[in-house]
């Protein structure tokens, strides 16, 4: 009996494993084509993670990150009790969520609306327009918004007729972060609508119908059917964006900023770029780097939570 | 059959797609193992024979349309010295930065000699000896430098700039050959704009304001429209209140200009011409400064003497011929006083100089190598190029030749000077004069050479210092936030968004970003300097 019993679950395993193998043999190209990819994870996202230690030491590339002595936590204390520790992180936080409450919200609009329009010709023009944006290079589009934002420009121009004065917007801190929101919208709007536009061809069509009939307004449909028909999309989104709170990417503020602007748009990473650029300092920018990433990870896992006791969607 | 037989090359083509992009990373280059030199009989040092391969990385130009390599003047280099020279290139603008170079370090694989400036790295050429990057040169340079040695020598006050506070010797220096070279940038104006208003050219701050506003007057958007941030750190026009944005010595003591009292009135002049547009209203980033100076809608700045003053010079010569930009003295407060601060630089310049690294496995080679730039061979190789070819020999004065200065392809003078030497750039050599007297084909760059050459700037610098690794990463770590402050608020002071009435809350404010521990560790690095 117990010799069956074993070999039942030997059989068992062996029926296990044997699916295993059947797969493997079956789709072994798709394996194949997989592996390098996994490879390229391993290798350069993985392995170098260990290098994040720098962050605890005083890095110096002659010495490498084995012969670079240990400082433990002074680089963070460094970081924390700087001057302006408060105001790069005000800053920071003040971008980030302006563009969170403008810009999040900006391309599931855009999807509503190119939804509505009726004639296919004129809504694939509309798409067109709306996504070329996306494709120019930062650094292009920042020598436009510099432009169009002088004193000389055609904003100010039509500023004057309205009986106002001439204002070179990025000259004063106050107008730093409307600027930046609202070329951000411009930029990518389009582009993000559609993953949104996508959602929106997958919700049922007969739940339209059934709305029409029962008298539902163009507005009352799009509130109660269509928004929670693609609800799981904009949470999902929502999510991976509080992933990433704090990174505030440096390279365009640096293109629109002036020591004039360090106000309001000087943030964390601008400000650790100055410091590499003077100091060579590897080990700081590892340690505050470290430390964006633990508050964004701990954001993002908060977030996935609180989204799945609300609305069941979360990433895992 | 077909089916099968396309999945095998399906597979085969992933394999390999898969094998190759782990070998992505590989492909080093060898190094050669010295084998002896073998010096001429005749009892000269070059050409020598041997080998032995040097690899040298650095020494690019910045217009690098020609690389080291292929021009003539790498090649007559090699040829001269009698080494093979494998040149390794930074990437096109980052000699000199740190960038380049901290990726060269962490690669591992240092060549034998690194031609750039490590005198401006953060800890400065001392932590890149510490840090077991290059060698100390003195026993080196005793047995296989005798030019370099000699001239050191013979001017003893090169000498000092050159070597450490403990008397080290680590690099091959850029050295200027005559005072006259140490000076390329200052301000310049439109005397032709000048003359039509009966103006003369301006010495004094209140002789700048008159131009200035007469130059609004007649039209000008930006009457001075100069790059604010670089310039006063030399002091050009704060110089004439007697400080300037950055440390200076004063008898023996180190200053920071911005603690000065004298600065608050420097600064309020700046902004009395601000708030009347005579000063570029984008002085914080100055865009289309080649427009706005052919358009005259900017009539006076600050210019380099050849690529400012001569290129534009050149450009309007057909257009307009009456265009006259003109150098001018650097202003002053009172009429006759001689202007403190200037743009003169130290004769001892740290760009491109020739540092001899740890991995190099022929340290004969490699000084002898560069100790040739100095030799009277290699000194004529650098300033005038080929002879023959570049420069002939006009009673004994060397003459550039139709080549360099009216070039049948059509390249500038500062282009084509780049193929066949190293005079109007920078290396391990020392500069000629003769080399300028030739470059600067305008009037008023002749002029220019010697109006702003009379400061008395080079009492008043900070000298070649250095400074410890903790020294240097505490100075570093408060100058990044002293100067961002500095920036943002001294560009407030002028554009009126601060008042001027705040000035004293500003002084104190940078005394508790640790300003004076700043000046403190400057004073003990020019003390020591002095003791060398």
């Amino acid at each position: 009996m117990r010799y069956k019993k074993g070999k039942i679950i030997s059989m068992i395993a062996g029926e296990k494993s044997k699916v295993y193998i059947k797969d493997l043999k079956r789709n072994y190209s798709l394996y194949l084509m997989a592996l390098p990819i996994l490879a390229f994870y391993i290798l350069f996202h993985y392995k170098p993670m260990y290098g994040v230690i720098i962050a605890f030491k005083n890095f110096s590339p002659a010495k490498g990150v084995i012969g670079s002595e240990w400082v433990g936590i002074k680089h963070f204390i460094d970081f924390f009790c700087n001057p302006y520790f408060f105001r790069l992180m005000k800053n920071t936080l003040v971008i980030s969520l302006s563009t969170l409450v403008f810009s999040f919200p900006a391309p599931i609009i855009l999807a509503l609306l190119i939804n509505e329009i009726r004639s296919k010709w004129f809504s694939r023009i509309v798409q067109l327009i709306v996504y070329l944006p996306h494709f120019i290079s930062l650094v292009v589009v920042c020598g436009l918004i510099l432009k169009f934002t002088s004193d000389k420009s055609i904003i100010n121009d039509i500023a004057v007729l309205f009986g106002h004065e001439r204002v070179s917007f990025l000259n004063h801190p106050k107008y730093f972060v409307p600027v930046y929101v609202i070329s951000d919208i411009w930029q990518s709007a389009g582009w993000n609508s559609i993953i949104y536009l996508a959602a929106l061809t997958s919700v049922e069509q007969q739940l339209y119908e059934a709305a029409i009939i029962d008298g539902a307004s163009r507005w009352r449909q799009t509130l109660h059917i269509t928004i929670p028909g693609i609800a799981p999309t904009i949470i999902t989104m929502f999510i991976l964006r509080i992933g990433n709170m704090l990174n505030v990417g440096y390279e365009k503020i640096i293109l629109l900023y002036n020591p004039v602007t360090y106000e309001t748009a000087d943030v964390i990473s601008t400000y650790v770029y100055r410091k590499g650029l003077i100091e060579n300092s590897w080990s700081f920018s590892t340690a505050v780097g470290l430390f964006n990433s633990i508050i964004n990870f701990t954001l993002l896992i908060f977030a996935n939570r609180l989204s799945r006791k609300i609305n069941e969607i979360s990433l895992w | 059959m077909s089916r099968n037989f396309l999945k095998t090359v399906i597979f085969v083509i992933i394999l390999s797609l898969f094998v190759s992009s782990l070998l992505a990373g590989c492909g080093k280059t060898k190094k050669t193992i010295s084998n002896g030199i073998k010096y001429p009989s005749n009892g000269e040092v070059y050409p020598m024979e041997t080998d032995a391969t040097l690899s040298v990385w650095g020494m690019s130009s910045n217009s690098s349309s020609t690389s080291l390599e292929s021009s003539p003047f790498g090649k007559k280099w090699q040829e001269l010295t009698g080494v093979t020279v494998e040149f390794q290139q930074p990437m096109a603008g980052t000699n000199g930065s740190s960038e380049g170079l901290s990726l060269l370090i962490a690669s591992g694989d240092l060549p034998d000699i690194i031609i750039s400036n490590l005198y401006n790295q953060p800890g400065g050429i001392k932590k890149f000896a510490d840090d077991g990057v290059i060698i100390r040169l003195n026993e080196v340079m005793d047995k296989y430098a005798p030019n370099l040695v000699k001239y050191l020598n013979e001017n003893k006050d090169i000498d000092k700039m050159v070597k450490s506070d403990d008397g080290s010797y680590y690099m091959f220096p850029f050295i200027r050959g005559d005072e006259i070279l140490s000076v390329s940038s200052g301000p310049v104006i439109r005397k032709d704009l000048l003359d039509e208003g009966g103006l003369a050219v301006p010495e004094t701050i209140d002789e700048w304001y008159v131009a200035l506003k007469y130059f609004k007057e007649r039209g000008a958007d930006a009457p001075l429209s100069y790059d604010f941030a670089s310039w006063e750190k030399l002091g050009v026009f704060l110089g004439a209140y007697g400080v300037k944005a950055d440390f200076y010595v004063v008898d023996g003591k180190v200053k920071y200009g911005y603690l000065e009292p004298q600065m608050k009135d420097a600064l309020s002049n700046l902004k009395k011409w601000y708030d009347e547009g005579l000063l570029d209203k984008n002085f914080i980033k100055i865009g289309d400064l080649d427009s706005k100076i052919l358009t005259s809608e900017a009539c006076a700045s600050v210019l380099f003497a050849g690529s400012g003053l001569g290129k534009y010079l050149s450009a309007m010569r057909e257009k307009d011929p009456k265009f006259n930009l003109v150098p001018t003295k650097f202003p002053v407060l009172n009429k006759g006083d001689k202007p403190m601060f200037g743009t003169k630089e130290f004769r001892y310049v740290p760009n491109n100089n020739g540092f001899i690294t740890t991995a190099c496995q022929n340290v004969e080679l490699a000084a002898r190598f560069l100790d040739f730039g100095y030799s009277e061979k290699g000194h004529m190789l650098f300033n005038f190029g080929i002879e023959g070819e570049s420069y002939v020999m006009e009673d004994g004065y060397p003459r550039y030749t139709e080549l360099i200065t009216k070039n049948p392809e059509g390249l500038s003078m500062s282009n084509v000077m780049v193929k066949y030497m190293r005079a109007s750039m920078s290396g391990p050599f020392v500069q000629d004069k003769r080399y300028i007297e030739q470059y600067y084909t305008f009037e008023q760059q002749k002029d220019a050479l010697k109006l702003w050459s009379e400061t008395d700037t080079l009492k008043y610098n900070i000298p070649m210092v250095s400074f410890d690794e903790e020294q240097s990463q505490q100075l570093s770590s408060i100058m990044n936030n002293v100067k961002t402050y500095v920036d943002e608020t001294v560009f407030k002071f002028i554009m009126g968004i601060e008042p001027i009435e705040n000035y004293d809350k500003f002084v104190s404010q940078l005394k508790a970003l640790g300003i004076e521990k700043a000046i403190e560790i400057y004073q003990k690095a020019v003390e020591n300097y002095q003791n060398r």
